[in-house]
């Protein structure tokens, strides 16, 4: 089976009309498998939403190879099967939000009944659909946009910031939606600062920085990092030989064999392990470091 | 195509629900009702005896309605093509701005439709529009001055499609130049200053005439060679609107030549389009 | 290149190729390109063959200088005097013409302008042919100053009127009287057979005749021969110009109190080609002078169109009033050749209507 996205070698380079050019994105490869929910976390301008706009073929990449869905981004076929929640989206304020939803089926080649469009909306929680857009909070406008993105079924769904401005309750309504949809088998691609969300949405996550991606793999691979450790040594340790030994406050740092010479070195002074289990990180926490590691 | 027609249709939908087109539509039943109330035609036995507009007597010469109706369809469908079309380079000046404002595009982008598609669609889209709104005003001012003469002539509804395409040759030029710069008052400029341009190439040779001989006069006239000839429609209108002959093949050069430029002005915006980033 | 790269150049190339589609069908769809304006000869200096001409009108007459009394007298002293336009007086009422007469009838159009003044009524020149007398040939200038009237050539053979007495009147000229009875315009005079005189009275005549005797000329005539160019030049004053605007008598005023005189030059042999270089009292009422004459062609020109009388636009599209030092400025007028054809055409087909029908009422 195909990656839903795979990406080799991407370059997205902007350049300006009088010299000077910016690389949003320098020589990234990833592949998200069909059926992940992949969180893609960066600080503000690492090239994520210039990485989403290239799988939607809205940015043309500069170089390097890009398959969404087997096919090449910005293909008519392959559009029908995405779903886009853009990060700031303007809706035309005079329609109502059962006339913007129809009005993006029709485009989308789709003709849905009354009823359909009318659980679409209950689906995000939009009930009173005679309502204009002009007159929807910011909360109300980001849940049209995530049901118009989910219309007609979509197998990859891109969603930038999809809880932006909606509130507590929301999000968590918003976080159910996700859910389900990967329950539904969708490929998920979420941009969002809220790295909570990411967290509890997605099983995969990249760590974007200055257009290159910094990490990438499993939540509980990154979490981990698998380079540092706990342990606890028995009662009477010599606190100061296992702090020579490399162990602060019980944490090591460092790859596992050097955790074994390590140990040997806190033995060789009598100290006796106990406990020993690898130090798990938050998203935020694995983003800083990166970000510290890249700077 | 289908999703091309989509487009259009989508645009029209959108469109019917603005304020926009109440602003179209009761400017020109304002213009009709205003006229129809301050026009006075006195016509005794199908002879116009006099005609006064707002109180002011315009003529008692008495002279045949259908005549007199052929002056009045003639000065009307003049002053409808250039008023009509500054009316609608203003009044259409933001839609293109809008399709490509940041989050609308992309997302647009993301469905699926080809940019081509996107760009003719929307093309279509306010062409149909404005179609409407044309065939309202000349089916309005027909009724006017059928009612007022007893003279019934589809000369300004056959008029009013010249208007059209003169319409469209300047639309083209106006979504064009959104995808160069993306502002409303920069596309409301161009299809100003291409309605001056078209009447300027109207008189190519004599203007250019005007112009000492030499590199500058070649390079002026050859510029405005492929110009639409707007004058030459606004006339052609005016001939058609008061019944009176029009030379067919002149006619036809002019309305496939103005067709021509408009395609090739939309396809100067699918090439600079299709390159663009959003 | 990436494929939308690639489908991008298609459109540009598409747009290119119809664009020149364009431009194509539609230049077969203009209204035909206004003819240029026709190229018409204007007299604006004195061309070399012009002064030439000039020098070798000068013709020896006896010194009006008073000879010094130190000089051996051999012979009397004498001076090269252009015999016409050394009668140009100094002061005018009305103005002064010349019409270079034998270069007019000689030019193209010169035998159609003959055909024009002759075709009414040939029987003139019939008498004038009978006597030996060709006008064509024998006729070279004819001058107008005031009311006064001046021709020259070789005036041998020249009809005199019927029942004409001649009277000698000194060595070289005579005064020709016409039969008692005839009413009397003028008093012709014949110097040197050179020179055809027609002054208001005989007394006047004679002066005339003395004056070229004594080969004096005024110290400051209206014009010399610096401004002899062109087949038609002259001095108009301010009363004739007046006369050219009878109908905008604002202008009419404007010009009467302004200009001071119009210097003539016209250029008749293949078309009309006319210069008149109008001098003012007042550099700035010369200047309003020029806008109001601007003005007053312009409104002509569009006037003519709106009635539909092309041709009359087009003559007045030829009209120029240009900018001049400040003393005055210059307007430049013309009437294309094919034009002045037709218009002679005209004036031959109407003359020989006229004769036509006189003919008819002669033999009923």
């Amino acid at each position: 089976m195909t990656a839903a996205v795979a990406v080799t070698d991407l370059t997205k380079t902007y350049r300006a009309l009088f010299g000077g050019a910016h690389e949003a994105l320098s020589g990234l490869t990833l592949s998200i498998p069909r059926g992940a929910a992949f969180g893609l976390i960066g600080p503000n301008g690492a090239g994520k939403t210039t990485f989403i706009k290239v799988l939607l073929g809205v940015v043309q990449a500069t170089s390097g190879e890009v398959t969404v869905l087997g096919g090449a981004p910005g293909d008519v076929p392959v559009r029908a099967r995405i779903g886009y929640l853009p990060e700031r989206m303007h809706l035309p304020a005079a329609l109502s939000a059962r006339q913007f939803l129809r009005s993006v089926a029709t485009l989308k080649g789709l003709a849905p009944s009354d009823g359909e469009l009318s659980r679409a909306l209950e689906r995000v929680g939009l009930a009173n659909d005679g309502q204009r857009i002009g007159s929807f909070s910011k909360g109300m406008r980001q849940r049209l946009g995530l049901a118009a993105a989910m219309l007609g079924a979509p197998e990859l769904l891109i969603l930038d910031e999809p809880t932006d401005g909606i509130d507590p309750v929301g999000r968590v309504e918003v976080r159910q939606l996700l859910l389900e949809e990967r329950a539904r088998g969708v490929t998920l691609l979420l941009n969002s600062h809220l790295l909570s969300e990411t967290e509890r949405v997605c099983d995969r996550v990249g760590v974007l920085q200055r257009g290159q991606l910094r990490l990438e793999g499993t939540l509980d691979e990154v979490r981990r990092g698998a380079t540092a450790f706990r342990a606890r040594f028995e009662a009477g340790a010599d606190e100061g030989a296992l702090r020579a030994a490399g162990f602060v406050d019980g944490v090591f740092s460092g790859d596992v064999a050097a955790l074994n010479e390590a140990l040997d070195r806190a033995r060789a002074t009598g100290a006796r392990l106990v406990a020993l289990s690898p130090v798990e990180r938050d998203l935020e926490q694995v983003l800083s470091e990166a970000m510290k590691e890249a700077s | 195509m289908r999703q091309l027609l989509r487009v259009a249709l989508d645009l029209l939908l959108e469109a019917t629900r603005r304020r926009w087109v109440l602003g179209l539509f009761g400017s020109i039943t304002l213009v009709l009702t205003a006229l129809g109330l301050s026009l006075e035609l006195d016509v005794v036995d199908g002879a116009l005896a006099g005609s006064k507009l707002f109180g002011v007597l315009l003529s008692d010469d008495v002279v045949s309605a259908h005549r007199a109706l052929s002056g009045v369809s003639q000065a009307v469908a003049y002053l409808a093509f250039y008023g009509g079309a500054v009316f609608l380079v203003v009044a259409c000046s933001d839609f293109a701005p809008e399709l490509l404002s940041p989050g609308r595009i992309e997302h647009l982008l993301s469905l699926p439709v080809a940019r081509w598609q996107l760009l003719f669609g929307t093309y279509l889209g306010v062409l149909g529009l404005v179609s409407a709104g044309i065939l309202y005003g000349a089916v309005g001012l027909t009724a006017l001055l059928g009612v007022k003469t007893g003279v019934w002539s589809p000369g300004l509804l056959l008029g009013s499609t010249v208007g059209l395409l003169g319409f469209a040759a300047l639309y083209a030029v106006m979504l064009c130049s959104a995808f160069f710069v993306r502002s409303a008052s920069v596309s409301g400029g161009a299809g100003a200053a291409m309605l001056g341009l078209g009447v300027v190439a109207s008189y190519r040779e004599s203007l250019t005439g005007l112009l000492e001989p030499g590199l500058v006069r070649t390079l002026v006239s050859w510029a405005l060679v492929p110009v639409p000839r707007l004058g030459g429609l606004a006339t052609m209108s005016a001939r058609i609107a008061a019944e009176q002959a029009i030379d067919g093949a002149v006619a036809s050069r002019l309305a496939a030549g103005c067709g021509l430029f408009s395609v090739a002005a939309l396809a100067l915006a699918a090439w600079r389009f299709e390159r663009m980033d959003f | 290149m990436p494929p939308s790269r690639r489908r991008s150049l298609r459109w540009l190339l598409g747009a290119a190729v119809l664009l020149a589609l364009a431009g194509w069908v539609m230049l077969g769809a203009e209204p035909p390109p206004r003819p240029p304006p026709p190229a018409i000869a204007l007299p604006k200096r004195m061309t070399p063959s012009e002064a030439e001409r000039a020098e070798t009108r000068r013709t020896w007459v006896p010194s009006a200088e008073p000879i010094d009394a130190g000089q051996a007298v051999a012979t009397p002293a004498r001076t090269a005097i252009d015999p016409v336009l050394a009668l140009v007086p100094e002061q005018l009422e009305r103005g002064a013409v010349v019409a270079e007469v034998n270069a007019i009838f000689n030019s193209e159009l010169g035998p159609m302008l003959l055909d024009c003044l002759s075709a009414g009524d040939d029987r003139l020149l019939r008498r004038m042919a009978d006597a030996g007398f060709d006008p064509l040939t024998h006729v070279d200038r004819v001058a107008l100053f005031d009311d006064t009237v001046v021709m020259s050539g070789r005036l041998e053979a020249l009809p005199l009127p019927p029942g004409a007495v001649t009277v000698d009147y000194g060595p070289n000229a005579k005064l020709i009287e016409p039969p008692a009875g005839r009413p009397q315009r003028g008093v012709m005079g014949l110097w040197r057979n050179q020179l055809l005189l027609i002054g208001k009275s005989a007394d006047e005549t004679k002066a005339l005749i003395d004056r070229l005797e004594r080969g004096e000329a005024p110290r400051r005539p209206a014009f010399d021969d610096s401004i002899a160019y062109g087949e038609v030049y002259g001095v108009l004053k301010p009363a004739v110009l007046g006369e050219l605007f009878e109908g905008d008598p604002a202008l009419r005023e404007l010009l009467t109190a302004t200009a001071r005189g119009l210097t003539l030059h016209a250029d008749v042999g293949h078309d009309l080609g006319l210069v008149g270089d109008v001098e003012a009292n007042d550099p700035a009422k010369a200047d309003e002078l020029r806008r109001a004459l601007g003005a007053f062609v312009s409104l002509a020109r569009l006037d003519a169109q709106r009635r539909g009388k092309s041709r009359e636009a087009e003559l007045l599209d030829l009209a120029k009033v240009r900018g001049g030092d400040g003393r005055g400025f210059r307007i430049e007028a013309g009437i294309p050749h094919e034009l002045m054809k037709s218009v002679l055409s005209g004036c031959i087909e109407r003359g020989k209507a006229r004769a036509a029908r006189r003919a008819g009422l002669d033999g009923g």
